[in-house]
């Protein structure tokens, strides 16, 4: 038998990568898989609980659609800011080194390290009624953030605001610097070089990090509840209609809100997905 | 005159690299290139004369134009990347049309045709080989009509025969457009290729520049002779001088040399290119003026020739034998050859 042929002849898995270690990936996916599982079982059962009628009836309650509304328009208007202000401190951090720049870094990310309630007390230390924000934005815009969409936006936008600037930064870390100078000598100036190259080659980047604040802006529940516990977000109905009705109730509204969450964050994701065309150009 | 592209006594200072004193002319059609190690600054040099960096002293003069303080989009002047940079989310004519406007429409469409890329126009770069990629570079630079094109080691990521096509289209390039450039390399055998003056940098400066082959055959210093590939350096005493020849001795060995400037007493390096070290049978009669006896220590395959590498008492000797030579055929690892080396191919420099 020709050596070729004997390879041939070799069960499929005996071939498939000498190179790879079988036991150590089997561990591995043990410890992964049940790391899964524990995501995915609690949202099925969720799923399971409920039949769909009772989901539908909780639907045509005024209150619970006004508290979901509230919800999406608050992420999505957290969301956008959260871009507006990130993206470019994003493209500065990701675009050479400057003094305190380490700092900068850390007071992004403190949003993850404070528990959202101490955050939402925080927050109202300077946009309540004598904060420093809160009293310059009254004064000047008429803005109040007790109790209304604004506070609410202001407490989402604290919690996720560090996901928008850290999808970004790795979005345009990832951009080959020659390209931008390529740019450059080819006559395109600072701000043309960032509409035809930059945006272009991070638009995935930028669109996952839209996805991931929105994602946790509208899931968030400890900072927005201390500035606004009305108008309810969704989350903050779901609990009260925990503590007033029970379990039953409650679960209905959380299967409402967990399929339109993860609807939005699914189609989201599969848009940012896709062959990039970054990686191509790795050789 | 002025001439085409100058710089004059520009420095910087840039983390570990310093640039001091960096003055380059070019004239219309010529191809200047910079010749030097990894981390001698070639590339940072480069990238200030693009407008990347930001330089301390000097001036950089472009057509009679200072453009010293101009943007990099303002200068007209093209840059050519190691990996050639292409844009990978636009296809081959959206590379190219990229700094030509819709004005140089036609322009664009004559570039794919003169470096036959036409045929390619609607693929992404990823799709492209890279000869191809670097054809699609080199049409990308001349669209916007550059009045002077900067090359940074673009033959590094090509295969032999896509090199030599780089070559060739550069030289080409030279006579249909007379776009003047500056090519840098570390690989001294392309710098013979392509230019029609060499610069040699060290450590931020350069330390010798002229015609291809002034410094090939008469580098100024130790370390140009060893970076330009004089593989032969005796190193040795001027003991006399004899009218336009200097003797000096290498320990037991005594070669001659033309004198240049040195004087008796110096400490010098007596240097030979390969090819002009010539292998001759062990006779003892012919013992003559720069020839002495050496060991073989190896041979190696150099397709057209063969690198011996020979060592003679201290001193390491490198000759090249071409194929047919018959005197090949008696060199052996450790046998021993007669190294003759004529007093003209013998070039001194200072060894301090």
């Amino acid at each position: 038998m020709s050596a070729a042929a004997e390879v041939a002849a070799l069960p499929r898995r005996g071939r498939a990568s000498p190179g790879r270690s079988r036991m150590l990936f089997l561990v591995f996916w043990a410890c992964g898989g049940l790391l899964l599982v524990s995501i995915v079982a609690p949202l099925v059962a969720l799923a399971t609980l409920e039949s769909p009628a009772n989901v539908m009836h909780v639907a045509a309650s005024q209150e619970v659609r006004a508290a979901i509304e509230l919800s999406l328009a608050a992420a999505g208007l957290a969301a956008l800011i959260a871009a507006a202000l990130g993206f470019p401190l994003a493209y500065v951090l990701a675009h050479g080194d400057f003094p305190g720049k380490r700092v900068v870094e850390a007071v992004i990310d403190i949003p993850l390290a404070v528990p959202h309630t101490v955050a939402g007390i925080a927050l109202l230390a300077v946009y309540g009624r004598r904060g420093l924000f809160g009293a310059a934005l009254g004064a000047a815009f008429g803005l109040k953030f007790w109790g209304t969409l604004a506070g609410i936006v202001v407490g989402m936008l604290f919690v996720s605001a560090p996901f928008a600037v850290n999808a970004a930064r790795i979005g345009f870390e990832a951009i080959d610097p020659k390209l931008e100078k390529v740019a450059r000598t080819l006559g395109a100036g600072p701000w043309t070089v960032l509409a035809r190259v930059t945006l272009p080659l991070a638009w995935r980047s930028l669109l996952t990090g839209v996805t991931l604040t929105f994602a946790r802006a509208i899931s968030e529940v400890g900072a927005v509840i201390i500035l606004a516990y009305y108008p309810m977000t969704a989350p903050i109905k779901i609990y009260e209609l925990f503590l007033r009705f029970g379990l039953r109730e409650a679960a209905g509204m959380a299967l409402l809100v967990l399929v339109i969450a993860l609807g939005l964050f699914i189609a989201l994701r599969y848009l940012a997905s896709g062959r990039d065309p970054r990686a191509e150009a790795r050789r | 005159m002025s001439a085409a592209f100058e710089v004059e006594d520009l420095s910087l200072r840039l983390g570990g690299i310093a640039l001091a004193g960096i003055g380059l002319r070019i004239e219309r059609g010529e191809c200047l290139v910079i010749l030097g190690p990894n981390g001698a600054g070639k590339s940072v040099l480069l990238e200030s004369i693009a407008g990347f960096r930001r330089i301390e002293t000097g001036q950089v003069v472009l057509g009679g134009r200072d453009i010293t303080a101009l943007a990099p989009e303002r200068r007209r002047i093209a840059f050519m990347f190691q990996d050639f940079a292409l844009f990978p989310h636009l296809s081959v004519v959206e590379n190219v049309c990229f700094g030509a406007g819709t004005a140089g429409e036609a322009r664009v469409e004559r570039l794919l045709g003169r470096f036959g890329i036409a045929a390619l126009r609607d693929r992404l770069p990823y799709h492209l080989s890279g000869g191809e990629k670097q054809r699609v570079a080199l049409a990308r630079a001349l669209a916007t009509e550059p009045a002077l094109l900067l090359l940074d080691e673009p033959s590094s990521a090509l295969d032999a025969r896509a090199r030599d096509q780089l070559h060739d289209d550069l030289r080409d390039l030279l006579a249909e457009t007379g776009v003047p450039m500056i090519y840098v390399t570390h690989d001294r055998v392309e710098a013979l290729t392509l230019a029609d003056r060499i610069a040699v940098m060290r450590g931020g400066r350069l330390v010798q520049q002229g015609r291809p082959e002034d410094v090939i055959h008469k580098p100024s210093s130790a370390f140009v002779a060893d970076f330009v590939g004089m593989e032969t350096m005796l190193r040795g005493r001027i003991s006399s001088r004899e009218g336009e020849l200097a003797l000096v001795a290498c320990g037991p060995l005594a070669l001659r040399a033309p004198a240049g400037r040195a004087s008796p007493g110096e400490e010098v390096f007596a240097c030979a290119r390969p090819e002009n070290v010539r292998l001759l049978p062990p006779v003892a009669a012919s013992a003559g003026a720069n020839r002495f006896a050496a060991h073989v220590e190896a041979l190696l395959d150099h397709g057209p020739y063969v690198r011996v590498r020979l060592r003679a008492g201290e001193q390491a000797v490198v000759a090249f034998v071409p194929k047919h030579d018959p005197a090949l055929g008696a060199l052996g690892a450790g046998s021993l050859a007669q190294v003759a080396i004529a007093p003209e191919h013998v070039h001194l420099v200072a060894a301090s």
